[in-house]
């Protein structure tokens, strides 16, 4: 069964969507919640797009990706086993009745 | 026989080099060369005949407390008050709250000017303090979220100075020096389009020979202006240096600078 989270948490992409790496960590992104069967939001926000989002959110580099509600940041390419190794704790605290 | 081709306009290649020259010919040309940009600091100009390079960037380096951050505010501040250039302040360590206050102490107007849109400050210091568990990939990344705030500030807002304070942090945070100095190379150069004059700031290494915390922050510049805060006998003295500047006749050697109630002074 799928895990269904809402709420607090969600994932943050930010990056240029003409770069090859922004599309490479959006895919391994969605490959790991496949693998851990999450259902979780995930905003992509294009800097070039929406520079403002740089200083609101403190990102000085791409690609960066944020774990909301669990305060985590990954610069760069993260593999799959990489963000599965912390996402992994959204589907324990969901067992736990969080 | 050589296996290398014949060119088919041998003389494609010197035309271009031709078109290129001409493009600095002229009056017009010819001052854009040499067009300087006065930094407004007391006493300081007269050392660089007149100002820094328009469009060119600097490295500030020097010890903590020489003034470093004094230096480039004061620079921001001239700029916009006396000579009508907007300039933005990109912060990675100190607060926006400590520069205003360290502002209102010398009697500048900052919050004044940004209200008028002639300063901003870009306070990154959030990113800096480690408020997020952090994975990072050495190998994979970029300083895109600065080149777009820097971009967007200058395309939108006409600015033509800006300060970086202190780079030394980004090569700290980012464990992988060659990436950040190429990505600080890539940064400048758009400034340098932009017609942008800029100071990145960084701390002075333990070692004596090293005017730069790691040794490649002064390859970044077109010149390199070192303070210095000493210890001697039961007082400490600040000292002013232009190490290295292209393109102009300076003063080779220190000179002593105070910090008085409205700002840097060169003693002479």
């Amino acid at each position: 069964m799928t895990t269904v989270v809402a709420g607090k948490y969600k994932i943050v992409l930010f990056g240029s969507q003409r770069t090859p790496k922004y599309h490479i960590v959006l895919r391994n992104i969605k490959k790991c919640l496949e693998k851990l069967d999450l259902d979780l939001e995930i905003e992509e926000v294009d800097l070039r797009k929406n520079p403002e989002r740089a200083l609101r959110d403190g990102v000085l580099t791409t690609p960066t990706l944020d774990i909301v509600g669990l305060n985590w940041r990954f610069i760069g390419v993260p593999t799959v086993d990489e963000l599965a190794e912390v996402l992994a704790g959204l589907t324990k605290r969901r067992e736990e009745g969080e | 026989m050589s296996g290398r081709r014949k060119t088919r306009r041998p003389n494609s290649l010197l035309e271009e080099l031709r078109r290129r020259a001409k493009a600095f010919e002229g009056e017009a040309a010819e001052e854009r060369l040499t067009d300087r940009t006065p930094t407004g600091i007391k006493g300081f100009d007269e050392l660089v005949q007149g100002g820094l390079i328009k469009g060119e960037t600097y490295i500030v380096s020097g010890v903590s407390g020489a003034g470093k951050s004094i230096f480039s505010l004061e620079y921001l501040y001239r700029g916009a008050s006396r000579f009508g250039e907007p300039g933005l302040y990109v912060t990675f360590e100190e607060t926006m709250q400590s520069l205003l206050r360290n502002g209102k102490n010398f009697g500048w107007d900052l919050v004044g000017l940004m209200k008028e849109k002639k300063l901003m400050i870009a306070d990154f210091t959030m990113m800096t303090v480690g408020e997020h568990a952090l994975s990072l990939n050495p190998e994979s990344f970029n300083l895109d979220g600065l080149y777009v705030t820097l971009e967007t500030a200058v395309s939108e807002l006409g600015i033509k100075r800006v300060v970086l304070d202190p780079v030394s942090v980004l090569f700290l945070q980012y464990p992988n020096i060659g990436v950040i100095r190429r990505e600080l190379n890539i940064i400048s150069s758009m400034l340098r389009r932009n017609g942008c004059t800029s100071l990145f700031v960084t701390e002075t290494g333990n070692d004596p020979n090293r005017i730069t915390r790691f040794g490649v922050e002064e390859y970044l510049a077109n010149g390199v202006i070192v303070l210095y805060w000493e210890a001697e006998n039961d007082k400490r003295s600040r000292y002013i240096e232009v190490f290295k500047m292209r393109g102009t006749a300076h003063y080779a050697g220190r000179r002593r600078i105070s910090i008085t109630g409205d700002g840097i002074s060169v003693i002479y």
